[in-house]
């Protein structure tokens, strides 16, 4: 299956990739591209990744969760390419036998998603100028492995 | 030759999606190339601290050696939004 498509999400069919009779319960997150970021008014998006290790940043992301949270299922898809506003740009499911489990399981999956995925937004304002947003460096930047070394080891 | 290649912001600082590095030996870090590309390319400078490099499928750390045979890819911030502890301002 792929993680990363230039298709639009459709809630749906990840909710039919993961059914499971053993769960009572299941949490769907939705990233959606909104119409204003910082105060400035946005149009649309365009997403980009780096295919190769974002499926991979995907597949094993939905493992650790499964296996940290006890959760049964855990699907992750992420968009690229321009989106418009009220489109989904990544979706989250998650399925367990009681819904605490699914909560925080999602969480978690959308939370580290944001620290990991080699993804990055465009935006294209109102006013006809564009941008990218500024993130989170990954583990091996000098910036992050200077942080981490001043922290020692935690 | 190795092929670097750019993502994100970095590539609007570089102006290109990729460029060659013309290496010195085949026994080369990570860190060595970015040297080089610091002064091939003086605008990606301010950028490189924050930046991580992949090869493959794997991010590769800065004392590691670089395979020649497959690019280098430079991956800037990733900006899926904000991180843990701050989701409820997104």
């Amino acid at each position: 299956m792929q993680r990363i498509t230039e298709a639009p999400l459709d809630v749906n069919t990840l909710l039919a990739e993961t059914e499971n009779d053993t769960c009572g319960a299941f949490v769907v997150f939705g990233g959606v591209v909104r119409n204003h970021h910082q105060g400035r008014g946005v149009a649309g998006m365009s997403y980009t990744a780096y295919g190769p290790m974002a499926e991979k940043v995907l597949e094993e992301l939905e493992q650790e969760t499964i296996q940290r949270f006890g959760v049964a299922e855990c699907r992750i898809m992420h968009r690229i390419g321009k989106l418009e506003i009220g489109e989904a740009s990544v979706l989250v499911a998650v399925r367990s036998a009681h819904r605490a489990d699914s909560f925080e399981a999602g969480q978690y999956a959308i939370d580290t998603l944001k620290e990991r995925l080699p993804v990055w937004k465009e935006d294209f304002y109102t006013d006809g100028s564009s941008g990218y947003q500024d993130g989170v460096p990954l583990e091996t930047s000098e910036a992050t492995e200077t942080e981490r070394g001043g922290r020692g080891h935690e | 030759m190795l092929d670097v290649q750019f993502y994100g912001v970095l590539q609007q600082v570089a102006g290109t999606r990729s460029l060659q590095v013309d290496l010195k030996d085949d026994d080369i870090t990570v860190d060595q190339v970015l040297t080089q590309l610091r002064q091939d390319v003086p605008a990606l400078s301010a950028h490189l601290p924050r930046v991580a490099c992949a090869q493959g499928e794997s991010l590769v750390r800065r004392s590691d050696a670089v395979d020649p045979r497959q690019p280098l890819v430079l991956l800037p911030p990733v900006s899926g939004g904000r991180g843990p502890g701050q989701w409820r301002n997104t």
